[in-house]
């Protein structure tokens, strides 16, 4: 399927209906996700519905949004009302959501059509997608390999040219590293920029939900659908929302780019230093100019962020105790016996993991040498970057700092999994946009991303820097 | 710092999670490698470093207190819906 952009402007020339892209995306998705295993839920009634009813309003002559009539997946920690929002774990194998979450309620005016919801790590704890409670989702550029994760099924999908677009969620690299692993692009929205309401909570001070596509353009597209200040998250922010596909075709001549230093050393494959080098000197020939930036807390951020995210974690878990809804221990003793079998069963091993973890960080004795010392970095990190952005406009770095692995490799070794997410931790404590691009392929095929970070709500920066680099042919 | 089953056991229960004994030991093995890793932050000097809950600190917009009607449809979810009411196990109930 081509790029949404190019998608939108055959639609808007009546050369395709909006019908014909969905009986597209289900006949891909019918035969390729046999293998590939993007998909959780399928939403087709609902969706051919809408695709005819946008049909009809073009012929009618109505002037539509950009995307109207463009078939999107759905990561499956996002609420679409009426069909399960299973977080992929057993806890909510049965759960209909009840609302639609804003980004729905957006997504649904502006005429986009949800196709199905997506396959992720189980309530996006991981980086391969192998922690779903119901399936795992292979690499289309190579079954034998993981997608990444965990918006592993958002990255599949736009990979597999199934759809052109998806939503994901990012909170410690999410949408990033899978799209790296995939061969698309992944947007992490500053945070603040899009609501989370109707977002299955994770660690909320670091979830946010953003854009995954085929292009830059198309991301750039979707972020202005989703983006802008809710009433209903009090941690969405009242910003201007400019029109983010202004960014496209934009020149990088004169744009300052920092490289951290520690990011492009000896834990780096050399494969993918060589396509980040490769990179770097495209943007040079281009007019752009690069330094090193001083970014010594990198190690540490990661630290942090495992001991924060779980320590949110094992709070936001704490609602699923098989009272309201969820699943429930049947035959329980009593109450208590009923929570704690209860979650026995319901969750996998990944998130029992990081409960555990986050209610040790948080436990008498060890707050102060865990918790508070944590969020101590993270305000060094925040720091760093506001020291960084003083002489630099984005910065880049590799998305992830090896290449893609084969399935079954890193599940009994937690730290091998947690060190796939060492270079984009950081922009999600610091709260910043980052964008992960195709910017070259290893010997062995796999895709490999770069990654632009730049300030606070200057996606525009960011997203021209991503577009000038994108390397078309990778799709 | 090192974690001990003990320590497991502890947060088991604070965390009302249920592990079974033969598990045990995994999550403690894995748990104290981890643990260990962390340890770098205290390499740090944090003395003058305020903590930080959030990345952009502004302040929460308050919205006004009007009661908007949310249909939760919560007898589609409830593992067990009587009289429009959760069903739960006694509190007491037998002993584990």
């Amino acid at each position: 399927m081509a790029d949404a952009l190019s998608l939108a402007k055959s639609l808007k020339n009546r050369e395709v209906t909006s019908v014909s892209l969905v009986e597209q995306a289900y006949q891909a998705i019918a035969e390729t996700d046999g293998d590939i295993k993007a998909y959780l839920t399928l939403t087709k009634e609902s969706a051919m519905a809408q695709a005819q009813s946008i049909d009809k309003r073009l012929d009618q002559g109505e002037e539509l949004p950009l995307l109207a009539g463009i078939p999107i997946g759905i990561k499956d920690n996002i609420l679409l009302k009426g069909f399960k929002t299973t977080c992929a774990s057993k806890m909510l194998e049965n759960f209909v959501a009840p609302y639609d979450a804003t980004v729905i309620e957006k997504i649904n005016a502006q005429g986009l059509i949800p196709v199905g919801k997506l396959n992720m790590d189980e309530f996006a704890m991981g980086s391969s997608t192998q922690f779903s409670a119901f399936q795992v989702t292979r690499n289309p550029r190579n079954l034998d390999y993981v997608p990444g994760g965990s918006s592993g099924g958002s990255a599949a999908t736009v990979s597999a040219n199934q759809v052109p677009l998806s939503l994901g969620s990012d909170t410690g690299g999410s949408i990033r590293q899978p799209a790296s692993f995939c061969g698309i692009v992944g947007l992490k929205p500053t945070y603040g920029r899009v609501s989370r309401y109707g977002l299955v909570s994770f660690a909320s001070s670091l979830d946010q939900i953003g854009p995954m596509a085929t292009t830059v353009g198309g991301a750039a597209a979707l972020l202005n659908v989703i983006s802008g200040f809710d009433s209903k998250d009090s941690t969405s922010e009242q910003v201007e929302v400019p029109d983010f596909t202004q960014a496209i075709g934009q020149s990088v001549s004169g744009k300052r780019i920092g490289v951290p230093k520690v990011l492009m050393g000896d834990a780096v494959d050399p494969q993918i230093r060589k396509a980040i080098d490769a990179t770097l000197a495209d943007l040079v020939a281009k007019g752009a100019t690069w330094e090193v930036v001083d970014f010594g807390c990198m190690d540490e951020a990661l630290s942090v962020y495992y001991i924060l995210a779980p320590a949110e974690a094992s709070s936001n878990l704490e609602r699923y105790d098989g009272v309201r809804y969820g699943h429930r221990k049947p035959d329980a003793a009593n109450l208590n016996d009923m929570y704690t079998r209860t979650r026995g069963e319901g969750f996998g091993p990944e998130v029992k993991r990081r409960i555990i973890l986050g209610t040790y960080v948080l436990s008498s004795g060890y707050y102060d040498a865990y918790y508070l010392k944590a969020q101590k970095v993270r305000s060094l990190v925040i720091k760093a970057y506001q020291k960084a952005f003083e002489s630099v406009d984005v910065i880049l770095s590799p998305t992830v700092p090896s290449l893609p692995f084969k399935l079954g490799e890193n599940l009994e070794d937690p730290i091998a999994m947690y060190l796939q997410d060492i270079a984009t931790i950081p922009a999600n404590l610091a709260g910043l946009p980052a964008i992960s691009v195709p910017c070259g392929t290893s010997s062995e095929g796999l895709p490999i991303g770069v990654q632009i970070t730049g300030k606070a709500f200057d996606e525009m920066t960011v997203l021209s820097v991503a577009d000038a680099i994108h390397v078309k042919e990778t799709l | 710092m090192s974690i001990s089953e003990s320590d497991l056991d502890r947060v088991l229960k604070l965390s009302h999670l249920h592990i079974p004994d033969s598990e045990k030991a995994d999550y403690v093995a894995q748990l104290d490698k981890v643990l260990g890793h962390m340890d770098n932050i205290n390499q740090l000097n944090l003395d003058d470093l305020e903590p930080s809950a959030w990345a952009n600190a502004t302040a929460t917009p308050a919205r006004k207190d009007v009661v908007v009607k949310a249909e939760l449809d919560l007898e589609t979810n409830a593992p067990e819906w009587v009289d429009h009411s959760f069903r739960v196990p006694s509190i007491l109930g037998k002993e584990t």
